[in-house]
């Protein structure tokens, strides 16, 4: 406890006459030091700051040792989308194939609610309606994830990071399953660069 | 009848109990918090709807804005096995002083020719402006030091703790994406095909119906 012992072996003779000394007490009001105490707690708990990382699992598929045919995609379930500079998503639906004269339009939208996850609900909607198998129709099927719309990541050299993440999560909030991640082709460039669009 | 006396009792209780408990507690809380190791580039992490995850055992690719390329691992005794490894591959012995230094030193973002010299430097100025390269990471060349700091390391988790690693990625947002391309072609070269992207948290919940 906070009380100390302060008899000294003195303590215990008779005074006789002599002056005695006035015995004050030990004993200490606390209250203050547990305040403090208590400020310092709450100091150090509120300047703490939660570090709460989340993360992002990435599959990526093996394109240095590559399966050995081709998976077809269905060109209508297609959706490519390029991520330019200043935050810019160009996208498009089907093929480039400047060879067969199949030259898509591009749209441009940005990375918001109303913008990219707008088109890509949308074309998921359009590719389920236009699927010829039911599967893609009934979320309760085992296939109904690889029936809906396919799409094809391509950032442009001038992107940054945040555009990769934000676009994968896009996949992640719309639940897109099919999706693969490449750098841009040439054709796409070609293309870009045709429209006028800075990438 | 005589009426019941209520004893007068004084109000002041003794704070002493209350005082430890408070101290204790500050205490602890002050010798269980883990400080921030210093981190050589300050990195802005773009935010996701990602799940959370445990920041232990883990090897971690930090991109800094300008695209330079950091390694770091927590654990010590992990860190120490890295290099024992890296030193075989590149035929650099290292000190048992320089081992000690390593692997409390965080962050490594030096080639390795230079790590040795960067170990000897005092903590202050091996973060100053242009002492940090960054691990290099062109894919051209035949001897890519991050892959290999990523083999080391999935070899050392494997030798030490019979685990896998996991191989996380913290890129700042403005990292441009050659940087993001190569280090994620390293990856592919290396055969690591899952890894994971940290990210902060977002905070509302959006519903995809809309």
């Amino acid at each position: 406890m906070a009380e100390m012992n302060t008899d000294s072996g003195e303590g215990h003779k008779k005074h006789k006459g002599g002056r005695r000394s006035k015995k004050i007490s030990t004993r200490i009001d606390m209250t203050p030091m547990v305040d403090l105490g208590f400020l310092l707690i709450t100091f150090f708990i509120f300047t703490t700051t939660m570090s709460k990382p989340a993360s992002m699992e990435v599959n990526k598929p093996d394109t240095v040792h590559p399966p050995d045919k081709d998976i077809q995609v269905p060109e209508s379930r297609t959706m490519t989308v390029m991520m330019g500079k200043e935050d810019k998503v160009y996208w498009y639906m089907g093929i480039n194939d400047p060879d067969n004269k199949k030259i898509p339009q591009i749209n441009i939208t940005d990375y918001s609610e109303y913008g990219l996850r707008k088109a890509l609900l949308e074309g998921d909607k359009k590719a389920r309606t236009d699927n010829p198998n039911p599967a893609a129709r009934n979320p309760k099927d085992t296939t109904y994830a690889k029936n809906g719309l396919i799409v094809i990541i391509r950032p442009c050299d001038n992107s940054n990071y945040k555009n990769v993440v934000d676009v994968l999560d896009e996949m992640k909030v719309t639940n897109i399953k099919s999706f693969s991640w490449a750098d841009i082709a040439p054709v796409d460039k070609t293309l870009l660069e045709k429209s006028g669009l800075n990438q | 009848m005589p009426k019941a006396k209520v004893a007068r009792k004084s109000t002041a209780i003794d704070m002493t109990a209350m005082c430890d408990v408070a101290f204790l507690l500050l205490t602890f809380f002050i010798l269980t918090t883990k400080f921030k190791p210093k981190e050589p580039v300050v990195i802005d992490i773009p935010a996701s709807h990602g799940k959370q995850i445990k920041d232990k055992d883990i090897v971690l690719i930090s991109m800094a804005p300008d695209g330079r390329t950091f390694w770091d691992i927590d654990n010590p005794k992990i860190r120490r096995s890295t290099l024992e490894q890296m030193g075989e591959r590149y035929s650099i012995t290292f000190s048992t002083d320089e081992y000690n230094k390593f692997a409390n030193a965080g962050a490594i973002g030096v080639p390795m020719k230079d790590l040795k010299a960067w170990l000897a430097m005092n903590p202050e100025s091996r973060f100053a402006p242009g002492v940090l390269k960054g691990i290099p990471k062109d894919t051209t060349l035949v001897g890519n030091e991050l892959g290999d700091w990523l083999i080391c390391s999935k070899k050392a988790y494997k030798a030490e703790l019979n685990k896998n690693a996991i191989i996380a990625v913290k890129g700042d947002k403005t990292t441009d994406y050659p940087s993001v391309k190569a280090v994620i072609k390293t990856f592919e070269l290396k055969n690591i095909l899952r890894f994971n992207f940290v990210t902060s948290l977002e905070g509302k919940e959006e519903t995809a119906e809309k």
